[in-house]
């Protein structure tokens, strides 16, 4: 019976700049819950306590957050991969702590309990995987034939980001099942593909079965705004009052709201929404479906905010209108802001996206009064933006606008 | 048979499910019909003859420590030992392993057992045999699961999604110096915790017998709402008794307790089972009716209808209330108006959202569970199922739902 | 500054007392000891060095018996050694004593009971204690230990075995102690910590309380009358003290500093957009204000006065409690007397608040723990959030410390409202601001690397970079032991000037503020001398990096708050220096993290 989880959480998320300048990927919030506590979480709930976490890049933010493991009803123990050579690497940093059999899973993805209970469900050298749309961005398997699917299907071959347009395929999700042999397989190779590219190639048997449950992927920073959206929808939290709540608040739909914050009078807030503890919202703050703020955010009256993800320790000024939107923590954003939402192009290592957004704040950016930003927006952390300006496009960390 | 037994009773847990009652005690402090769960147990107890008991004590041992003193008023007597840490079931008997026997009884503090029960484990254990309670259940899956051969232990399972047998293993061991001498040696799981499972499985790895016993009769509760089910059973089984004073005009049907120092006046109509504790004011012209528990220094004032309910001390439901199917902490004070709605439009199961997850309380009439020192203005409605932490505050004619967490203000 | 324990009850007291003196271990750890009542015989012993050693030394004997006393020791008198270790004896080794505290005439009662033909066997103070109750023992401990007491001056907290009974005799003068209540079991210790694992039931002592203990029960002297003394139940639990990942308590406890923010803010920031900041404080407008204080409690105190006269325009003093004590500081009853302690116990500062009482003075304490001395002392409390620090070297508290007395400053202060939004504000952004100090730790640690090297470094500030200066002086030297000097900036032409060579870096610390141009000036007038300089500036300053080698950049906020995201800074300069020379961080040597001796 498998009793150990090893996660992988050491990466930094290059794509997701500039949110991830500070923190890891694992470490994004999403309905306020860094990544990785889904991954914790959904482990806890199989029974799997004994944690061991790969880190490396901001690992401090990793072990701030989770510490001994305590409060998530686990028991966390760190090993530290200070080159992030690939996942394979990473795995071996954790041999002198891995059981005889064991869960490997990538911190980077939402994952429910059920996705883990089937990986759980499998024999040893297996793989989980899933139907995908977008199959390039992934690793896409090979299996032989489908006939019992509860047995599993045998890996042909691996084949990292195929070239070929966007098609649907079955792509490795990043959970597998091993025993100590796979430190043998990996040897001194350092990627996971090859390993087990190799490892089939010599006759082994890898096993690949499907995920039925959630598994959300955030690769580019706009894809925060819909996984916030599905994990608000998949977390039910029903409605969780606390604080202080004044009169005439209408509050509709599945609300969360934290601790210590205050709601003052006349805000309309439809959910799903999350507000975390210490804020101060209102009066007159409307606040509509998919919108996770943090702890410690203040938004003054009159303002609107949609669809979007406010991270700790944001100010925000009144009659603002804030749309489609990421704001990370420590923004200082002025009297009316207002963010233009619709499709724009986005280039990202040379690549172009076709996106639609509305603006993403790194941390700590100043906005003046009456700033409007242009769809599709990027500004860098500590980017300070002067009174009555329009900006648009990708604007570098530490920039000017004024 | 004359070699006295001791029991040892885990009590140190919190019953993190049971917030936000568990907030201000531990789940063995929980009334049902106005006695803590605990001292239900210790009654049975002691009916089965045991009048040695060691309490293993931790979250708000204050609390069981002030209620039950040494025991003398109950004809028990009680020691008392303390768990820091609550680390599992089988650190809890280590930590009382100092003033243990040879023989003795260990017992969850949280389920309530029959002596007849009990009775069969006072002789299993003078027999020095090691045993366990089972009890076939209905949902499994909410259990540690016990597979049985031949009445001997061959298995111990935790809670699983698709247990192989219905047979729950209910909180009830018979042990021996043995079994301490094997909790020392038991391993940490993998849930971080000493687990007294772990140790009968390696006792039973060693070739040692492990009975199985099955019991008739178990009353477990999880969540706050089981209270109402454990609380109804109990009191069905209850005698009315008038202690207190009953003024002309009051109708009193069923078995009904009047505790002492407690005045029911005029026009009120009391169906029983219903027990109302010590010092209460009841009426005039309110509406009580069964299974219904009302704490001591309780005021239900005129107009006012309770069904199927735990009040619990201190707390006034004054004027023109309705509460139906619901728990009320201590110290409470509902405004004039205000009403708990118990059954939804569409008379589907009321469930709960906890922390991401729903539950289906399976109940389809259900209403507040509301913890202490919470206060509501006039005409507050409260929703079904809603859960309200410790100090709350709701203004005037506000409507409320879902989990309002401790010391909120809502208006 | 040491740590005693006491067990009496029904289990092996051998591995409670050890258990117990490992979590008092921050309080001295260069020798300790036990004894224990084992067939009616007292059994001693005692290593130089830390717990673990003495267990090394044991090799898993367990010496049996169910009374004992333990010792954590921390040198004042005699050197660390194992002759020195506690227990003490007296001539017959009947009677075992711990001690913690300082006997003032101490070498007079030796000489006495020396010639009396009482045989000392080492350099402690606390041997004459044994010796005393030996001189007075007629059968009756509790007797011989309050006669003895008679004769004692200074402080103590003591718990005392003798052979023929099964108790303890403890005893409290001017030195914390605390009575733990279990199932009939009872502990004795210098601290709460030392006892969470088996009781959260403890009776706080008071000053002249002698307590005597057996398995039945204890009762409490003072005297001479049985006193009464209320049970508290404590709230906390042993795991709030674990590193979590971190190398070093140190390194962990710097970063909770944006929570640590975050939760004091929460506490007193109810409504803030609105301006109000609640203290739940009723002090008096107060016409001035002295603040006592020692170490690292002193800096934050001198951040104070900086931001309390110019936040709230009244006249602040800060004193050294422990030369406060001894000066003739005339104290005016108008004046409101804030006392600064972390631990609650620092012996000075609760000196200096009971002088400042006597003299009809208001007085209020920042402390980081409930129910510490000082909380029963003071008229009024400020509690800081940012639970136990376990390094000893203080960060977090430090910053909370800050926290609290910028909120101190505003509660005093009648600046404009508009103002006093913007101030709240920026109290807010806070620890962001902290975190992305923290988040640009690897450059730090680079710079580190250039003062590793050296024997002797200054550190230099003016205005509110005056004190922070000096805190960043002081825990590079606690803990990475290079020779650190704070300095006001414009002191070093008299005098330090002359020390400044190649070989002695300077640390500016440089807030964007009125000072800014002179201290632009001061670089200049040091560079002058070609010592390597290390400035701490604000991210936006472009101009400093002319003047000076290398940079530490901080979060921009307004000058006011620079002190905050300053000292993060020099926390973690201090850190990775400490590192780098491979010093034993959350330990360093000679320091205990409360200091319970004046």
């Amino acid at each position: 019976m498998i009793k150990q989880a090893i996660i992988l959480a050491a990466g930094e998320g290059q794509r997701l700049r500039p949110f991830t300048a500070a923190k890891p990927k694992v470490m994004l919030p999403v309905a306020n819950k860094p990544i990785l506590e889904y991954v914790v979480r959904a482990l806890a709930e199989n029974n799997i306590r004994d944690v061991i976490l790969i880190i490396g890049y901001r690992k401090d933010k990793v072990m701030s957050h989770f510490g001994n493991g305590r409060d998530f009803g686990v028991r966390i123990r760190y090993v530290e991969q200070r080159q992030q050579l690939g996942t394979a690497h990473a795995l071996k940093q954790a041999e002198s702590l891995a059981a005889e059999e064991f869960l490997v899973i990538s911190g980077d993805n939402i994952v429910d309990e059920s996705t883990v209970a089937a990986a759980l469900a499998a024999e040893k050298n297996s793989l989980l995987y899933k139907q995908h749309p977008e199959a390039s961005k992934y690793g896409v398997i090979e299996i032989e034939s489908l006939e019992a699917p509860e047995d599993g299907a045998r890996v042909r071959k691996i084949i990292e980001k195929p070239k070929g347009g966007a098609e649907s395929a079955l792509v490795n999700i990043g959970i597998y099942v091993f025993d100590r042999s796979i430190f043998d397989e990996i040897g001194e190779k350092t990627d996971m593909t090859d390993v087990l590219n190799e490892f089939v190639e010599r006759g082994g048997t890898l096993r690949a079965h499907e995920a039925k449950g959630a598994w959300l992927d955030v690769v580019y920073p706009w894809d925060i705004l819909s996984v916030n959206d599905v994990a608000l929808r998949l977390s039910a939290t029903g409605r969780t009052l606390a604080g202080r709540i004044e009169r005439n608040i209408i509050i509709r739909g599945d609300v969360e709201i934290g601790e210590g914050s205050v709601i003052r009078a006349n805000s309309y807030i439809v959910g799903p929404v999350i507000i975390g503890k210490n804020c101060e919202i209102g009066p007159n703050v409307c606040i509509f479906p998919a919108t996770s703020i943090g702890n410690n955010v203040s938004i003054e009256a009159f303002t609107l905010v949609r669809n979007s993800v406010i991270m700790d320790d944001v100010s925000i000024g009144a009659g603002c209108s804030i749309k489609n939107s990421i704001i990370d923590r420590g923004c200082s954003i002025g009297d009316r802001f207002s963010t233009q939402s619709g499709r724009g192009d986005v280039k990202i290592n040379g690549e172009h996206h076709s996106v639609e957004a509305g603006a993403m704040l790194g941390e700590r950016c100043v906005i003046g009064d009456n700033v409007v930003t242009k769809p599709c927006t990027i500004l860098g952390n500590n980017v300070r933006v002067g009174d009555v300006k329009v900006a648009g496009g990708i604007i570098p960390d530490n920039s000017l606008v004024w | 048979m004359n070699v006295e037994l001791q029991a040892v009773i885990l009590a140190a847990g919190e019953g993190t499910r049971m917030r936000p009652l568990t907030h201000t005690r531990p789940k063995v402090m929980l009334p049902i019909a106005n006695k803590p769960i605990l001292e239900h147990l210790l009654l049975e107890l002691r009916k089965a003859g045991i009048d040695d008991v060691v309490l293993v004590v931790g979250y708000h041992d204050e609390k069981v420590r002030a209620y039950f003193g040494d025991g003398e008023p109950l004809g028990i007597r009680i020691s008392y030992v303390t768990q820091r840490r609550q680390l599992g079931t089988a650190h809890a008997l280590k930590a009382a392993a100092h003033v243990l026997g040879d023989r003795f009884l260990m017992l969850n503090g949280d389920v309530i057992l029959r002596s007849e029960d009990v009775q069969k484990f006072v002789s299993m254990a003078h027999e020095g045999a090691l045993a366990l309670g089972v009890k076939e259940v209905e949902r499994p899956e909410d259990y540690g699961i016990v597979l049985v051969e031949d009445g001997h232990v061959v298995e111990i399972f935790e809670k699983a999604e698709r247990p192989p047998t219905n047979l729950a293993n209910v909180g009830i061991y018979s042990f021996t110096s043995e079994t301490l001498e094997a909790v020392e040696r038991t391993e940490l799981s993998p849930r971080g915790e000493f687990e007294i499972t772990d140790t009968l499985r390696l006792l039973i790895r060693e070739g040692a017998s492990v009975l199985a016993v099955a019991v008739d009769y178990w009353l477990d509760v999880s969540y706050p709402w089981d209270l109402l089910n454990a609380n109804e059973e109990i009191l069905k089984g209850m005698r009315g008794e008038v202690l207190g004073e009953v003024e002309d005009n009051v109708t009193l049907r069923g078995e009904v307790f009047i505790g002492e120092g407690t005045i029911v006046r005029n026009g009120s109509y009391i169906v029983g089972p219903v027990v109302i504790g010590k010092n209460c004011e009841i009426g005039p012209n309110c509406y009580i009716r069964p299974h219904t528990a009302i704490g001591d220094c309780c005021h239900v004032g005129s107009s006012v209808e309770i069904k199927n309910s735990i009040i619990m001390r201190s707390s006034k439901v004054p004027h023109h209330n309705y509460v139906g199917d619901s728990v009320i902490g201590e110290d409470c004070n509902l405004g004039a108006g205000t009403k708990v709605a118990n059954l939804r439009l569409n008379n589907a199961h009321i469930k709960i959202h906890v922390k991401g997850k729903t539950i289906d309380t399976g109940r389809r009439k259900f209403g507040a569970i509301i913890g202490d020192n919470v206060k509501t203005g006039i005409n507050v409605s409260i929703n079904v199922g809603t859960l309200i932490g410790n100090n709350v505050r709701i203004g005037p004619g506000t409507t409320v739902g879902g989990i309002i967490e401790p010391n909120s203000v809502i208006f | 500054m040491c740590g005693i324990v006491g067990y009496i009850g029904k289990r092996s007291a051998q591995p409670i007392i050890l258990g117990a003196l490992k979590r008092l271990e921050y309080r001295g750890y260069d020798s300790c000891g036990f004894a224990v009542l084992s067939n009616g015989k007292i059994e001693v012993f005692k290593e130089r060095g830390s717990i673990d050693e003495l267990e090394k030394a044991l090799s898993g004997v367990n010496v049996g018996g169910t009374v004992g006393v333990g010792h954590t020791r921390w040198a004042t008198h005699g050197e660390p050694s194992r002759r020195n270790a506690h227990p003490h004896t007296d001539c017959k080794g009947d009677i075992a004593v711990v001690h913690n505290g300082i006997i003032e005439n101490f070498q007079h009662l030796r000489e006495t009971l020396a010639a009396e033909g009482h045989v000392f066997r080492s350099d402690t103070d606390t041997e004459v204690v044994a010796h005393l109750v030996e001189r007075y023992y007629n059968g009756n401990l509790e007797e011989a230990v309050r006669r003895a007491l008679h004769e004692v001056k200074g402080s103590y907290a003591l718990a005392i075995l003798h052979k023929a009974d099964e108790k303890i005799v403890a005893a409290r003068s001017r030195s914390p102690l605390v009575l733990g209540v279990g199932d009939s079991e009872f502990f004795v210790a210098s601290d709460v910590p030392a006892l969470l694992e088996h009781t959260n039931r403890v009776v706080h002592l008071e000053d002249g309380d002698l307590v005597i203990i057996t398995r039945e029960g204890f009762r409490i002297e003072n005297g001479g009358n049985v006193v009464p003394r209320k049970m508290e139940t404590v709230l906390w639990s042993i795991e709030d003290a674990e590193r979590g990942g971190y190398e070093h308590f140190m390194l962990k406890e710097i970063h909770e500093t944006p929570r640590v923010i975050e939760n004091t803010l929460a506490t007193h920031l109810r409504d803030g957009v609105l301006g109000g900041v609640d203290l739940d404080l009723d002090v008096p407008q107060s016409s001035e204000i002295l603040m006592v204080a020692c170490g690292t409690s002193f800096h934050a105190a001198l951040v104070g006065k900086y931001v309390i006269e110019e936040l709230a325009s009244v006249p602040v003093r800060v004193e050294l409690a422990s030369e406060f004590n001894y000066a003739t500081t005339p104290l005016s009853r108008e004046t409101l007397v804030v006392g600064i302690t972390q631990s609650g116990e620092t012996a000075d500062t609760l000196s200096a608040l009971k002088r400042a009482k006597a003299a009809g003075c208001a007085t209020l304490a920042i402390t980081n723990v409930l129910g510490s001395s000082v909380t029963r002392l003071a008229d009024r409390i400020i509690y800081t959030r940012a639970g136990p620090e376990i390094c000893v070297a203080a960060t977090k508290t430090f910053t909370a410390q800050l926290i609290t007395l910028y909120l101190l400053a505003l509660h005093f202060s009648s600046i404009e409202l508009a103002e006093r939004q913007k101030m709240l504000k920026e109290l807010r952004r806070l620890p962001t601001a902290v975190q992305r100090v923290l988040d640009a730790e690897d450059e730090i640690k680079e710079v580190s690397g250039r003062i590793t090297s050296y024997e002797n470094v200054f550190f230099i500030g003016r205005g509110i970079s005056f004190p922070v200066a000096l805190e960043g002086a002081l825990k590079l030297k606690e803990i990475s032991y290079i020779h650190a000097e704070g300095y006001a900036a414009g002191e070093l032409k008299h005098g330090p000037f002359a020390l400044l060579t190649e070989e002695t870096p300077v640390v500016a610390v440089v807030a964007p503020d009125r000072t800014y141009d002179i201290m632009l000036n001061n670089i200049k007038e040091v560079k002058a001398r070609k010592p390597p300089v290390i400035a701490v500036a604000d991210e936006h300053d472009e101009e400093i990096e002319k003047y000076v080698d290398f940079v530490i950049r901080t979060s921009h906020v307004e000058p006011i708050f620079s002190a905050i995201t300053n000292s993060v800074a020099l926390q973690l300069l201090a850190y990775y220096a400490a590192k780098e020379r491979g010093c034993e961080i959350d330990k360093p040597r000679n320091l205990a993290k409360s200091v319970t001796v004046e």
